[in-house]
């Protein structure tokens, strides 16, 4: 087979252009399968600032395999939101589950209608990866909300007479792409109804990643349980925790290498009387968990030990109210890496670790020795 | 300032010393005043106070335990000079987490303060 090199350009909405690559890896992997391509071939993804590029074999496109790939992604779609199932060996929920979340604030007749175009968008999507001759012409589709609430919300016009806050546009392409990346790879979090918290998206934005690899990382993501509730940010924080030891894990039991990851892309919409409205998002930052994991086994290996205690104390502040401020702490350290931010933490750390015994809020978990001297190396005085 | 890391602050001899001192007053003798002062100390001379607050701080049991007949463990003079001349060449927050820091580290159970038996047969 021969390798083809496919650019993904980013155009500054950062979760579309995050989703679309990975829409990328993910039609192209389906396309492959279908066609029985290499099963070692898996796409990679890489990062060069301004565009992705994504390698994987050439892509045998055909009419049948197009409706085939097209069919596997959209028959699920119907689906009620419902609850998760058992395990996560249902992807057909997962791919509804996202679905249901990027329209989340769209009528049932638009998000009918959307999945109209997008039925008919895919197999066009799969030609043009296939030969870009043979794609032919889309036009532009609305960005749902839950897609990329900047996107969702608009920009101003260019002129004062005309300030409006209208939806933004993406090409049709590029608009199923991403919905099919979204779907595949995202991460949704739905508040329970009366809470006050809003919804939640987390995609992990790809540095030098194996899309085989990251969706194993994705599957063990999916089954990892609670993300810690506090507030959108520890949230996001716990997140990007977990990918990290996921990451050293594999680092520390293979060869010393492992997918990279540059952030967190992350979108937060706030819960209102009738529709959610766009809150807050951006990309938190992997740099300093990067730097901890290393590029040996031996530095994986004493990381992951420092992100079992990162993850459980996050665990432990999500479960116990009254302990936000352990969780909050950390977020912010882990958000910016300096020594002030790191002593707080552990201050924080310790007074909960000094409550009496039988304190529910008393905090058991310590660093073992060599993880903490591991820990210093990377902070500077 | 000193760009040294963290790791190098905490392997020192002294910083080790009043870590574990620091640690076993926490846990054992519920010295939170001395914790408080540490955590309020941003010059020099307010760490040289914490130092002495915590040094009186810890006698106090200390000598009860050694009129017990246990073995006591006290950071020497030289550890108490050592510890101001790190002050002085990388500052007070470092030196601050590093003893934080020891206090949140497991370590092996002690086998001088609270399990030797009385040496006075």
């Amino acid at each position: 087979m021969i390798p083809t090199q496919y650019h993904v350009m980013k155009t500054g909405f950062e979760m579309a252009d995050v989703c679309r690559v990975y829409g990328v890896a993910e039609l192209l992997r389906k396309a492959s399968l279908e066609t029985g391509g290499p099963p070692h071939a898996p796409p990679r993804i890489r990062d060069a600032s301004y565009m992705w590029l994504v390698d994987a074999p050439q892509v045998s496109m055909s009419e049948a395999v197009a409706q085939q790939v097209t069919t596997d992604i959209t028959a699920p779609l119907g689906r009620e939101h419902a609850k998760a199932p058992e395990g996560n060996s249902d992807v057909g929920w997962f791919l509804a589950h996202g679905w249901n979340y990027l329209y989340v604030t769209n009528q049932a007749k638009d998000k009918a209608k959307a999945l109209d175009t997008l039925q008919q968008s895919l197999p066009r999507a799969l030609w043009s990866l296939a030969d870009p001759q043979k794609g032919g012409k889309a036009g532009t589709l609305t960005t749902p909300q839950g897609l990329e609430t900047a996107g969702g919300k608009g920009s101003r016009a260019a002129s004062r007479n005309t300030y409006g806050e209208g939806q933004s546009e993406m090409p049709g392409d590029h608009w199923a792409v991403a919905v099919v990346g979204a779907m595949a790879v995202g991460t949704y979090l739905w508040p329970k109804k009366g809470s006050g918290q809003g919804n939640l998206a987390l995609v992990p934005v790809p540095a030098d990643v194996t899309y085989d690899s990251h969706l194993e990382i994705r599957d063990d993501l999916r089954a990892g349980g609670i993300l810690c509730p506090v507030s959108s940010t520890t949230a996001v924080a716990h997140f990007a925790v977990k990918l990290a030891r996921h990451q050293s894990q594999r680092q520390a039991d293979t060869t010393g290498w492992a997918n990279r990851y540059s952030a967190v892309a992350y979108e937060a919409m706030a819960p209102t009387g009738q529709r959610p409205k766009p809150a807050h998002g951006g990309m938190f930052p992997m740099d300093a968990l990067n730097a901890l994991i290393g590029g040996t086994q031996e530095s994986a290996a004493r990381a992951e030990v420092v992100l079992g205690v990162w993850d459980k104390l996050l665990q432990t502040a999500g479960m116990n109210k009254g302990m936000e401020t352990l969780a909050l702490t950390l977020t912010d350290f882990l958000m910016h890496p300096t020594l002030s931010n790191l002593e707080r933490h552990w201050r924080t750390h310790l007074r909960f670790s000094l409550r009496e015994e039988g304190d529910k809020k008393r905090v058991r978990t310590f660093y073992p020795e060599a993880a903490m001297e591991g820990l210093m190396a990377h902070v500077t005085t | 300032m000193s760009q040294r890391k963290l790791a190098d602050v905490y392997g020192n001899e002294a910083v080790q010393a009043f870590g574990r001192a620091l640690s076993l007053n926490l846990r054992t003798d519920k010295d939170y005043a001395s914790l408080a002062d540490l955590e309020y100390a941003e010059k020099p001379e307010q760490f040289a106070d914490f130092l002495k607050r915590f040094l009186r701080r810890y006698e106090v049991p200390a000598a009860k335990r050694e009129r017990e007949g246990k073995k006591v463990f006290r950071p020497s003079d030289e550890q108490v000079r050592q510890i101001a001349a790190l002050v002085d060449e990388v500052g007070v927050a470092p030196v601050r987490a590093a003893l934080i820091a020891y206090a949140l580290v497991w370590h092996e159970r002690p086998t001088t303060e609270n399990k030797e038996a009385s040496t006075n047969e």
